[in-house]
């Protein structure tokens, strides 16, 4: 999950609730609004920030996605069948991951649900799903409430982040599991996630105790604050794609800008075998698909925002977004290019240089691996049928 | 002066803000316009939303010396003591002044006003989440919101305008203003008068005196000829506005959108107080409106179609200076008493406006002065130029109506000359 | 979802190709095509909607079930099946309209549309011209039409007329078309009948096309009776199904329809017995088909969205009456084997629509009569009638709703008053049946009817009930389609 789109026609965001905490870290004061919620893009240096989430720890303050409970009888039933994540398969304090489609198949959204107890379970998407949701539960026993304004979700992002979280009395179990704890009288739900490369935790709890977890983390341990530009390399580098960026939603597509799960990168969050959801017969039955979301590396010290990519005299893509990698010292960009031409050799023409064309390859992140693999095993599967 | 036997490009029926604006759009693209006026042009509209981004480079409009008001709210006071209710131009904002009413408003507004923005209610979206192209308001707003004030407020300050109730087929439309709700206008005469000018600039033919007839020549050019004896040839023609082209008695088509019908006339009522309301100037910059709920709507809608006009009929008003000025979208174009058809009287007018005050007076309460002068005036009626309308000729195209006319009319306009 | 588990439990039936649920006309037209084309075919008669035998609504009056006349058969159904060799037969291919107006005016339409011209010269000498080339130039376009209207494709036709045509309101295509208002009150009249919206409003022209391109005993816009009214049609279906090979079962409800793997496998009964079979066609009510049988959890969002769209609240009701004499009016009871329609002026046709709105049942409504003791014999004591009056619009209420049904009585004496003047003091008995929802706008009907029979996508799923209809039952042609559609999936062996 990553956070989408700035929304630029805001005209007054929103303090998170942990609003006060992180602006007291800004220096570059270089903020902007995304769900309606204030989102700071840089606290003070990209470059620091960015190595804190990659090699050590950063916090994150993950207010502005979108935050839903679904409880009552019938939330599982709800849940599976608006989101592509296994529900039924939950065990409580669990976690999954997957998408939201339209009856077409088109990828709206994503996911992440977190089961919290027998009934209740907690919902978070990248962008408002207010109206989807109220429809998806008309009929069932269930009821939907926006909490995003009663909690703070405060994220840890880095290979250290689990022990950050313990240096606080803060733990987690295990890589799938989240927990509930108590720490100073504040409650807490705990949960792993996935920041693009970067593993980390999620700590969510109420809103009026947004400062006390905050300053403990603080306390125990010097952590730097990561804004969002950081973390678009991480995701980049980790082959996340960003909602309304990479892709447009389903929702809001023109004709012919939706994509299936396959062409941005991600069918394993929406494997067709799995119980019913929304969208999944149209997605089975939809043609093969005709462009690819794909990673691409460009041998540049400039992210190659805005290039064209090309298979010899053909343009065949667009950077859709791009970052320099400090890890790979190479510019990594996100692509959406032609079915056909992903065999062929590729290059980057730069704006700032129309006539000159770089190499772009095609580069292996952690969610491409797993989206290889799922199609590896789904050709397998189809092959042994016959 | 063009000879007679060429054949312009197009040509414009109707002289109100949106025809001028229409006509020069279209001759600044390069078409030979012609702009012809019906007579029927509203003299008194006081004020007309800014117009859009696209007309306003066209025409260069920052040449002239147009002073805008910004109204972000539209407010709507109920009956019966329910406290008033408002939107306004921040949906974020709006969103949570409207939690206060059923906290789940506080997303469901932003989702439907962003729905509404994306665009008119299409052909795909029946089978999505936004309102089907042919839905009626009303079944659209009950599948987005519970709350009964704010589908009121709603169809009062969004379709009533328009001269809908929101259980016609269709009206969901209309709904899509929301999305594009224009918060600052200028004074018309200015804004004419600049217009105007800019369609002087762009080489339109600016017809005098009014339209007679309106007929096809060899079935592939429309031919005017105006009330001097004046005749022209057109390739394109179209209407600034359905309902005054209607009025005119010429057919129109405004591509499937309901806004058009329309089986009355609106009411102007300005009404002159001794003093200034005192109200502090944030609130005097609203749109206000005064409805019972959809019901009563309705109900309005239906005596106006049988000549009666309701005492509790929704009104629209804004406040300027010491005058307030009020619309009653849901007029009778002529009376009808105990089956008789009569004209609008001066007794009637006079009723009718006070009426309107008491109607103010009782939202508004202490804050208004008293009132000196009341004017009246029905505006044009449509009925009577949908009975002797001409079926030998196609339906002459005209911009649905909107929040936007300008935009909608220079739009179309632009789209006619591409076409051709 | 029930699985096979259930080894020694109720009875698991094999060897059915498809199921057919529902009782009606639509129902029996897919499953006897289906049985044609091959297959093994099942009919589950549910209980609702089926045809009973003729009743006795007053002592010695009778009436049978469903519409006495059709103005729209689909002729390929009757083809396909061979219905005329079932024994369909038209008691009257071609009713005369005898039309009333508010004015006490006569007017009397022949029974083939297109010789409308001296009945029109006969009223205003003016208009028949006028009228004729109207009228044929429509019955051009709706001739266009036709086949979009029974489930085919849009047709390509000029994206200009089809915005003039398809956007149009009654009122505004005919209001002013003629000299003599009255024409345009009949148009209005046949176009609003059995429609939700009032004729103002948009897209409500369409329904006039409807009626112009339905095909009743191989006429376009005629009317025929046919022998024995809808239960005649039903039982020369019945005879083609079992010819067939249909086996026909009945049982008061299906309990749910299997679907495994997105494909439907087969429906299961409330005592756990199930047949199994690859297709499943649903006549039944939407609702019923989809959230009932299948559950939402199983359909898209977008697609229960649709099936949930609340009908609208105005309807029809059919009445019927027992005459107890000849008509007193001479011009009326010159013969009553006719369709009589009464055409409400505007400003009375406005304020039927408005008051059905506010849940009341005004006066007078637009009417259509027939006495179906003049198309049959035996209905009626000697020298009396049975008169089927469709009277709209009213509201949609409970039938249980007593103001209702007072106010349905009233109307009925009302109508039958205004198209026999002096003879509603004949009426001896009134039956009210249940009313029946309007149909949408014909655009978002299409509409709707498009989504609905793609099933969300579930294999095997055909449906054909109710909101598959455009404008007016007894088309068949909905049943046609679906049978159609589950025979071309059978045969490509989609499902195995």
């Amino acid at each position: 999950m990553h956070f989408p789109q700035g929304d630029d026609d805001c005209k007054t965001p929103r303090p998170t609730p942990l609003y006060a905490a992180a602006a007291s870290q800004s220096t570059s004061n270089s903020w902007t609004a995304i769900n309606g919620w204030a989102a700071a893009r840089v606290y003070a240096k990209v470059e620091e920030e960015y190595r804190a989430a990659s090699e050590d720890a950063a916090l994150v303050d993950l207010g502005p996605l979108c935050r839903y409970t679904v409880r009552g009888f019938d939330a599982a039933k709800v849940l599976a069948r608006l989101t592509t994540t296994p529900v039924n398969e939950l065990s409580v304090a669990e976690s999954a991951r997957g998408l939201i489609l339209d009856a077409a198949g088109a990828v709206v959204d994503f996911a992440d649900l977190t089961r919290l107890s027998g009934d209740l379970y907690l919902l978070t998407t990248a962008t408002p799903a207010d109206r989807r949701l109220d429809l998806a539960a008309r009929g069932f026993e269930a009821s939907v409430s926006n909490v995003g304004a009663e909690v703070a979700a405060l994220g840890i992002v880095g290979p250290g982040a689990r022990d950050a979280a313990a240096a606080a009395g803060i733990d987690v179990l295990s890589a799938d599991a989240s927990a509930q704890g108590r720490v100073r009288g504040v409650e807490l739900a705990i949960r792993p996630i996935n920041f693009g490369a970067a593993p980390g935790v999620e700590i969510i709890y109420p809103a009026e105790d947004a400062l006390v977890i905050w300053e403990r983390l603080k306390r125990k341990r010097q952590l730097p604050v990561a804004g969002i530009d950081a973390l678009d390399i991480l995701r980049i580098e980790g082959g996340a794609p960003r909602p309304g960026v990479d892709f447009v939603s389903a929702d809001r597509a023109a004709a012919g800008a939706a994509r299936m799960p396959d062409e941005i990168g991600l069918p394993h969050l929406a494997p067709p075998n799995r119980a019913w959801f929304n969208g999944r017969r149209a997605m089975k039955n939809a043609a093969d698909p005709r462009r690819y979301l794909v990673v691409l590396t460009v041998d540049t010290d400039l992210a190659p925002v805005g290039a064209t990519i090309h298979a010899r005299a053909e343009i065949v893509g667009r950077v859709t977004s791009a970052a320099f990698s400090p890890r790979l010292r190479r510019a990594l960009c996100f692509a959406d290019i032609d079915a056909a031409a992903l065999d062929r050799p590729l290059e980057a023409a730069l704006p700032e240089a129309p006539g000159m064309r770089l190499p772009a390859r095609l580069h292996d992140t952690a969610e491409s691996r797993l989206a290889a693999a799922f199609r590896e095993t789904t050709r397998a599967a189809t092959e042994s049928r016959r | 002066m063009m000879a007679q036997r060429t054949a312009i490009d197009l040509l414009v029926i109707g002289a109100d803000a949106a025809g001028i604006a229409a006509a020069a759009c279209a001759a600044r693209t390069g078409a030979s316009v012609a702009l012809a006026p019906t007579g029927l042009e509203s003299p008194d509209a006081t004020a007309t939303s800014e117009p859009p981004n696209f007309v306003w480079r066209l025409l260069d409009l920052h040449q002239y010396d147009l002073r805008f008001e910004t109204l972000p709210l539209r407010t709507t006071f109920f009956a019966n003591g329910a406290p008033a209710l408002t939107t306004t131009d921040d949906v974020g904002e709006t969103g949570r002044r409207l939690a206060a009413l059923d906290a789940s408003l506080e997303h469901l507004w932003p989702a439907f006003i962003d729905d509404m923005k994306r665009s008119a209610p299409t052909r795909e979206a029946a089978g999505g989440l936004g309102p089907g192209p042919y839905q009626s308001a009303n079944a659209a707003l009950d599948d987005y919101f519970r709350d009964e004030h704010l589908k009121t407020h709603l169809v009062g300050a969004l379709l009533a305008p328009c001269g809908l109730a929101g259980d016609e087929a269709g009206s969901a439309q209309a709904l899509a203003a929301a999305g594009a709700w224009p918060y600052r206008r200028t004074a018309t005469t200015p804004l004419i008068e600049a217009l105007k000018a800019a369609a002087q600039a762009a080489g339109v033919d600016q017809l005098a005196g009014r339209l007679a007839a309106l007929t096809r020549d060899g079935g592939k050019f429309w031919k005017i000829r105006m009330e001097d004896g004046r005749e022209l040839r057109a390739r394109g023609a179209m209407a600034s506005s359905a309902l005054l082209a209607e009025a005119a008695g010429v057919r129109v088509n405004a591509a499937g959108s309901p806004l058009l019908r329309r089986s009355g006339a609106e009411a102007t009522i300005r009404i002159r107080y001794d003093r200034k309301p005192k109200l502090s100037a944030k609130d005097a910059a609203a749109a206000y409106f005064t409805a019972a709920d959809r019901q009563a709507i309705i109900r309005a809608r239906n005596s106006m179609i049988e000549g009666k006009f309701e005492e509790d009929a929704p009104l629209s008003f804004e406040i300027r200076g010491k005058e307030i000025i009020a619309k009653a979208p849901y007029c009778p174009a002529r009376l009808r008493d105990n089956g008789e058809v009569r004209e609008w009287t001066g007794q009637d007018r006079q009723i009718l406006g006070r009426q309107a005050a008491a109607l103010i007076e009782q939202r508004l309460g202490a804050m208004l002065g008293t009132p000196r002068e009341i004017t009246v005036t029905i505006g044009p009626d449509v009925a009577a130029g949908l009975a002797r309308r001409s079926f030998d000729i196609p339906p002459l195209p005209a911009p649905p109506p909107s929040h936007d006319s300008i935009g909608a009319a220079s739009a179309l306009a632009m789209e006619i000359v591409r076409r051709d | 979802m029930t699985e096979l588990r259930r080894k020694t439990g109720p009875k698991i039936e094999g060897g059915v190709d498809a199921v057919i649920i529902g009782a009606s006309v639509d129902a029996l037209a897919a499953a006897a095509i289906l049985a044609r084309g091959g297959l093994h075919v099942v009919l589950i008669e549910t209980g609702a909607g089926r045809f009973r035998e003729r009743a006795e609504f007053a002592p010695h009056y009778y009436a049978a079930d469903g519409d006495p006349i059709a103005t729209a058969l689909d002729q390929q159904t009757i083809d396909q099946l061979d219905l005329y060799r079932h024994g369909l037969a038209f008691a009257r291919r071609r009713l005369e309209t005898f039309v009333r107006f508010s004015d006490g005016a006569a007017l009397v339409l022949p029974g083939d549309p297109a010789f409308a011209h001296e009945a029109i010269a006969a009223m205003s000498e003016a208009d028949a011209d006028r009228f004729a080339d109207y009228a044929e130039a429509e019955r051009k376009t709706a001739r266009q039409f036709a086949a979009w209207f029974s489930g085919g494709a849009e047709p390509a036709i000029a994206p200009d007329l089809r915005t003039e045509k398809a956007a149009a309101s009654i009122e505004e295509a005919v209001t002013g078309r003629f000299l003599d208002a009255r024409i345009a009150d009949y148009l209005r009249a046949e176009a609003a009948l059995g429609a939700a919206s009032r004729p103002s409003e948009p897209f409500t022209y369409l329904a006039l096309l409807r009626r112009m391109a339905g095909d009743a005993a191989g006429l376009q816009g005629a009317v025929a009776a046919i022998e024995g009214g809808g239960r005649g049609l039903v039982q020369a279906l019945r005879r083609a199904g079992q010819a067939a090979g249909v086996g026909i079962r009945q049982t008061d409800r299906v309990k749910s329809v299997i679907v495994e793997f997105d494909r439907v496998a087969g429906v299961e009964f409330d005592d756990g017995g199930q047949i199994r079979a690859p297709i499943i066609i649903s006549a039944l009510p939407a609702r019923e088909t989809f959230f009932d049988l299948v559950g939402r959890a199983r359909l898209d969002i977008e697609f229960a969205r649709v099936v949930e769209t609340p009908s609208p609240a105005i309807a029809s009701v059919r009445v019927n009456l027992a005459i107890s004499g000849p008509l007193v009016d001479p011009h009326a009871a010159a013969a009553l084997d006719r369709r009589f329609l009464y055409a409400p002026a505007p400003i009375e046709l406005d304020r039927a629509f408005r008051l059905a709105g506010e849940g009341v049942c005004g006066a007078p409504l637009i009417a259509e009569l027939i006495f179906p003791s003049a198309l049959e014999a035996g209905l009626a004591p000697e020298g009396c009638a049975t008169a089927s009056l469709l009277l709209h619009p009213v509201a949609l209420r409970p039938p249980g709703d007593e103001r209702w049904r007072e106010s349905v009585d009233a109307a009925s004496r009302v109508a039958f008053g205004r198209i026999a003047p002096g003879s509603a003091s004949l009426i001896e008995a009134i039956d009210i049946g249940e009313p029946e929802a309007a149909a949408p706008p014909t655009l978002a009907a299409i509409e709707r009817r498009e989504i609905l029979t793609g099933a969300s996508g579930l294999e095997g799923y055909y449906f054909c009930g109710p909101e598959a209809l455009i404008g007016g039952p007894l088309s068949l042609a909905a049943g046609r389609r679906a049978g159609e559609r589950a025979l071309a999936f059978f045969k490509q062996g989609g499902f195995d």
